[in-house]
């Protein structure tokens, strides 16, 4: 599966098709696609920081610097969203009373951020996101992540 | 339609597999572990995870691999 079927998968999401077919996604395009969100995600802070080197005309060290750590810092606090938000299907597995591995839910809480993260970054490119905004795409995230969870069938014991 | 273990797990049984499934579909037959192809829902979760890609999906199977279906469908159906 290309990134490009992924990521047409990831919009498919939460019907139980897609739900099964990111199961099938191979590690390395799994692993590009965790690129590719933390590059859409970041592109509007990285956008207005390079303007704004642009514009004080000084593309010197600190540019450099800057434009080394940020994307390691974005990559780091995805990873860790990533990791906390996949720590809220522990909770729906239980109560849904589904056999679901943390390794299993975090590959679908990371799928199922497809549409909040395009969403933050499209509004964040065009206007700015306040905390009611973020709220909605964590709700949104929910949403989704729930459905993709039941999607499964019941533990049978 | 369901997914199938093939001969490569033989005497491997690291049984990632088996961690992952959903539904327990998978049991140990043997010496290698067998899908029950009655209750596998087909979602695939088990094929990433096998370390030595030892479960193909049953249309994806080499000629060479339809004995192990035959074996599964044989074994749960008894
Ligand atoms: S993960 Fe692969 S090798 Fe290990 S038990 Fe399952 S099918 Fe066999
Ligand atoms: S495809 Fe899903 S249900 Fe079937 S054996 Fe693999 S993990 Fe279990």
């Amino acid at each position: 599966m290309s990134i490009v079927t992924t990521f047409k998968v990831s919009l498919s999401l939460p019907k139980k098709k897609a739900v099964y077919q990111i199961n099938r996604i191979k590690t390395k395009d799994y692993l590009l696609y965790i690129l590719l969100m933390h590059f859409v995600i970041a592109l509007p802070n990285g956008i207005q920081m390079a303007s704004e080197f642009i514009a004080k005309g000084d593309i010197d060290k600190t540019f450099l610097l800057v434009f080394t750590l940020y994307p390691l810092l974005v990559i780091l606090t995805g990873i860790t969203s990533i990791s906390v938000l996949a720590t809220t299907g522990l909770l729906i597995r239980t109560v849904s009373k589904r056999k679901l591995v943390y390794q299993l839910l975090w590959k679908m809480a990371m799928y199922a951020c497809t549409y909040p993260v395009l969403l933050y970054t499209t509004i964040n490119l065009f206007y700015k996101t306040n905390s009611m905004i973020h709220l909605i795409l964590v709700m949104l995230f929910l949403y989704i992540f729930t459905k993709m969870i039941l999607a499964y069938p019941k533990k049978k014991r | 339609m369901a997914f199938v273990i093939t001969e490569a797990c033989q005497d491997e049984k690291a049984a990632s597999c088996l961690d992952v499934c959903p539904v327990d579909c998978i049991k140990p037959v043997g010496n290698q572990y067998l899908i029950d192809p009655r209750l596998c829902i087909d979602c695939g979760a088990c094929e990433t995870v096998c370390p030595i890609e030892a479960i193909y999906h049953e249309d994806d199977l080499l000629e060479a691999d339809q004995p192990a279906r035959i074996m599964a469908i044989n074994h749960f159906r008894a």
